[in-house]
């Protein structure tokens, strides 16, 4: 049909339409296809991984050694291994060497040759940061080794040096493993845990945890168990997991919206174009073309725009998506055959414009060419009727230039409203990062500090008696566990009264003492899990040594950030789970060179590395955040620069009609397209409360996953910049259309009425 | 002489045809004086028109306006010119149909730097009781009074008027040559009416008879008729 030749002419005419909604379906689709293999991928190096290694469920340290592993592994259905490590200080750097394991966590050679005595194989972050090699040499307590390659550890996925760290710092702390014989002859442990997998895959693993610990309680095997930690809700070990699954839903959720918008778009452009070639449609009918035919024709466009995008987008997909996966993957060392493409993904990639484009579009088509083939003839669509909210608008005295701008923007609502939800989401994407990031650095310098507010902790393995030296305050931390929650790990902790390391604040900001017998302070993070208030009585049950349950009255919330956890006086806590008057297990202080007394092991932490570590990862975190930003803006200018150029394909006899009385270049473009600004602060404006509602909501995740409680924090600069972004994207799209208006012709006007 | 034209051609080109708009065409109108160009269709009266009210220009000769070539000014000279000094009235309105009566008006007078009172033009249409209606909602008679209402607003020195009764009935067309002359009289506003209705002629000083691009003959009226005793 002739006007099939007319596609690709109209498409070049408009081509900043065209080629501004192809970009956002090409990141969709390249959003899509990679994140989604990037998921797939990473979801089977997990498992894959969790195979190879046989990755514990569940890791505990006792007292005691557990005797026969083997028994006690038949009787529940497990297998045990022992798992020792010594920690190798150098130089402020910490690597914990590991003994090799044979049959649960076994190490996952990543590079290099397979371990034998006298080699050692660390972690490629390790490696990677302190410039080590393989072949290097390596000292571990006192003896050389040579590094014969990199390894994965399954218990150290994420690796970093307490349990409790959230953020990883390869510099200053790694893993290695070394042969059995070469550890049990070179080197003491300092640590000895039990791994445990689980065998019975009908049950879960709590309740066959639960199982185990009941067996060693009544043989008493062990006594004592500390750390009882089920991999699940082990950072070290799950951290990858979380971060697969929200890969995914990234994946799936940001494409789609972006596809969405690029339906909007098409259909609003469609329309225009049908309006435009109203006349020629008439000519048509009335020469007996069907209007399934032109249906036909105009879905070409979506066609063409879909193929491209799709093709364009899934192709850099599969490009780039390795490349996503060697950084995943740096951070979270596995091993990996090769990445492998899922055709599943790849297909949907390509099929999913179409799924949303075409549809929609042929409503749109099909919607507009309902009119008679007359009306279409006599152009009637181009001279709208004005609608009631037009008509009923009376503008008395204000300015022209007011009055114009809300003709304009009734005159197109659907426009408006599209820029302005549009709008609206590029301000949550561009505003969220910055939220999150200036919050976290809130919690981290002054949230944390200032209610932990101490630099050492002195960890001893078992509550002593000694006095408590001077600089230094006891407290001890028991591991409970409410029947309101089972799953979740509660610190009761026992403080000093009147403590000058830990400060508490309620809800004003006033501060709280355990300063009776009886004070039982919660933390917030507890109220909502635990379904408490002041008042409520909580029963808990102590989990790791003795399973007693005690029921506590609780006499007031801390919103501090602190974790899942209890405040109550020192000796309270000693005689609730029944240990001697003055007992403590930690010393908190200031100092870093406390008289402990030799004969009493114990661990010290600096609190100083781990603000230290967060600002690391707050720089890899504003890597993200920006990168966030720059794809909020480039889709912010897309979005804009299409309405804009809709508006001036819209208003083209007006224009002309304005060049003709000698309304000058820039007035023009100020009435034509200022216009437009509405839907952008508008849009901005309403952008501003879900930005706030959905970064909660993040944030509260992140709180949630750290046991932590904080609202965000919100610097209205942040809002000021973005909004300047935003606007400043604005003018650009002005500019854009620019070149547009000045080419309109005035011959423009006089061609109608001629002949 | 308020108009000058001399000796102005303009052919336009489309691929390897040209088609000559005007050859050599040469005119004169003195100021407050009404000119009617007469001439069949494609004779090229437009084409001139356009080019005295500076929205196309000529590829050789010259037109000059009160003394100024306006084939020398540039693009937004040009711009000023047609802003200041130029009313135009089409034979399809073109009134911007989101907007009110008053509206379109007002979108030349907030440009003018002396526009005349808004109620003074409404009364002086007959669109007082009608300034809140959207053009759709006026016949065409009254649409055309709104777009003589907004070009004579800025009270111009020049008013161009192409066919403007082409799609008017008698008597609209009559009330709306009476409004024409009226504003000539009372503001000296030099007019130029283009139509090929011979009788309309009548109400103008000098007429111009127009054939394949150039002016073949000048008539002056010494008494010409108001435009209520036009009859045809
Ligand atoms: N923009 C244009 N492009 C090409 N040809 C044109 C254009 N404007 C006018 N013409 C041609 O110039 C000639 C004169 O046209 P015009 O001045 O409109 O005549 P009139 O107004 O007397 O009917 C015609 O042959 C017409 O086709
Ligand atoms: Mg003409």
């Amino acid at each position: 049909m002739v006007l099939n030749n007319a596609v690709w002419r109209t498409i070049k005419e408009q081509k900043g339409q065209y080629v501004g909604l192809i970009l956002i379906i090409i990141l969709a689709c390249f959003g899509f296809v990679s994140f989604g293999m990037l998921g797939t991928n990473l979801q089977t190096v997990c498992d894959a991984y969790a195979k190879q290694t046989v990755q514990e469920d569940l890791q505990f340290e006792t007292m005691q050694s557990l005797g026969d592993l083997r028994a006690i592994g038949d009787a529940v259905h497990a297998t045990i291994e022992e798992s020792r490590s010594y920690d190798e200080v150098f130089e402020g750097r910490t690597l914990r060497v590991f003994s090799e394991n044979h049959s649960v966590n076994r190490p996952a050679l990543l590079e290099g040759t397979p371990l034998s005595d006298g080699h050692i194989l660390i972690d490629p972050q390790y490696a990677k940061s302190n410039t080590l090699r393989i072949g290097d040499p390596l000292t571990v307590a006192g003896k050389h080794f040579e590094i014969a390659g990199f390894v994965a550890l399954a218990d150290y996925t994420y690796i970093t040096k307490n349990a409790s760290d959230l953020i990883n710092d390869s510099k200053s702390f790694g893993v290695a493993v070394i042969t059995r014989n070469d550890f049990s002859a070179n080197v003491q442990a300092d640590s000895i845990r039990y791994v445990v997998k689980f065998l019975d895959g009908s049950k879960d693993v709590f309740t066959q945890g639960a199982l185990l610990k009941k067996y060693l309680r009544e043989h008493r095997i062990g006594i004592d168990y500390a750390n009882w930690s089920y991999a699940l809700n082990n950072a070290r070990i799950n951290t990858p997991v979380l971060k697969t699954k929200s890969v995914k839903a990234f994946s799936a959720v940001m494409p789609i919206m972006l596809l969405l918008a690029s339906c909007v778009m098409i259909g609003l452009i469609v329309r225009r174009l049908i309006k435009t070639q109203a006349g020629q449609i008439g000519t048509l009918y009335a020469l007996g073309y069907r209007k399934s035919e032109l249906i036909r024709h105009y879905l070409r466009y979506p066609l063409v725009i879909s193929v491209v995008g799709a093709v364009v987008g899934t192709i850099l997909g599969i490009w780039v998506y390795p490349t996503l996966l060697i950084y995943y993957l740096a951070y979270f060392p596995m091993p990996i055959e090769s990445a492998t493409l899922v055709p599943g993904i790849i297909a949907w990639g390509l099929i999913l414009p179409f799924m949303l484009l075409i549809p929609f579009s042929f409503f749109v088509i099909w919607n507009i060419l309902k009119s008679s083939p007359i009306s279409l003839m006599r152009g009637e669509m181009s001279v709208r009727k004005p609608s009631w909210l037009e008509r009923s608008l009376k503008l008395g005295k204000v300015s022209f230039s007011l009055k114009f701008m809300l003709r304009e923007q009734l005159r197109s609502l659907p426009q408006l409203f599209f820029l302005m939800v549009a709008i609206a989401f590029v301000t949550v994407f561009l505003n969220v990062g910055m939220i999150i990031k200036h919050s976290f650095d809130a919690l981290a310098s002054e949230g944390i500090k200032s209610t932990f507010d101490y630099q050492y902790e002195y960890l001893f393995k078992q509550p002593i008696q000694s006095p408590v030296p001077s600089g230094t305050e006891p407290l001890d931390v028991v591991f409970v566990q409410s029947d309101q929650n089972k799953q979740q790990q509660i610190e009761l902790i026992g403080i000093q009264e009147r403590s000058s390391f830990i400060h508490l604040l309620d809800g004003e900001g006033n501060p709280l003492d355990v300063d009776h017998q009886d004070a039982v302070i919660l933390s917030k993070s507890l109220v909502k899990s635990l379904h408490a208030d002041v008042g409520s009585f909580i029963t808990f049950t102590e989990t790791n040594v003795t399973d007693k349950s005690f029921t506590l009255k609780v006499t007031a919330i801390t919103t501090s950030p602190t974790g899942a956890q209890v405040f109550v006086p020192l000796a309270t806590l000693n005689q609730i789970v029944g240990l001697p008057f003055g007992s403590y297990a930690v010393l908190i202080s200031n100092y870093g060179n406390v008289p402990v007394s030799k004969d009493q092991r114990y661990t010290m932490r600096s609190l100083h590395e781990s603000s230290g570590n967060m600002q690391n990862m707050l720089q890899q975190v504003m890597a993200a955040v920006y990168v966030m930003m720059f794809v909020s803006i480039l889709i912010a200018l897309v979005l804009i620069y299409v309405i804009a150029s809709i508006t001036v394909q819209e208003n083209q006899a007006q224009i002309s009609l304005m060049k003709v009385f000698g309304y000058r270049m820039h007035e023009i473009k100020s009435m034509i397209l200022n216009p437009s600004g509405v839907g952008v602060v508008l849009g901005y404006m309403l952008g501003i409360p879900v930005t706030l509602y959905v970064t909660q909501g993040v944030y509260q995740q992140i709180m949630d996953s750290m046991n932590l409680t904080m609202s965000i924090q919100v610097n209205g600069w942040y809002f000021l910049v973005g909004f300047v972004l935003v606007y400043g994207t604005f003018e650009c799209s002005k500019l854009m259309c620019i070149s547009r208006i000045s080419r309109v012709s005035m011959s423009e006007t006089l061609m109608v009425g001629r002949e | 002489m308020f108009i000058q034209v001399d000796r102005a051609t303009k052919r336009y080109k489309s691929g390897d045809v040209e088609t000559i708009g005007i050859q050599q065409a040469t005119l004169e109108l003195a100021k407050g004086d009404i000119g009617v160009i007469l001439g069949p269709s494609g004779s090229g009266k437009s084409t001139l028109l356009n080019m005295i009210g500076g929205i196309d220009r000529v590829d050789s000769g010259k037109i000059i306006i009160n003394g100024i070539n306006i084939c020398a000014m540039h693009e937004k000279e040009l711009t000023e010119y047609r802003r200041k000094q130029v009313g135009f009235i089409f034979q399809a309105y073109h009134l911007i149909s989101h907007l009110t009566v008053q509206e379109n008006i007002e979108m030349i007078s907030q440009i003018s730097e002396n526009p005349l009172p808004m109620d003074h033009v409404l009364s002086a249409v007959g669109l007082t009781d009608k300034a809140n209606r959207f053009p759709r909602e006026l016949s065409g008679g009254e649409q055309q009074r709104v777009a003589i209402a907004r070009s004579v607003i800025k009270n111009p020195q020049v008013l161009l008027c192409d066919e403007i009764t082409g799609a008017l009935d008698y008597a609209s067309s009559i009330q709306v040559l009476e409004m024409i002359q009226e504003i000539n009289r009372t503001y000296g506003t030099t007019v130029l009416l283009i139509t090929h209705n011979q009788a309309i002629a009548a109400m103008a000083n000098n007429v111009y008879q127009f054939r394949s691009g150039e002016v073949t003959e000048v008539r002056t009226n010494s008494q010409p008729v108001d435009a209520r005793g036009i009859v045809w």
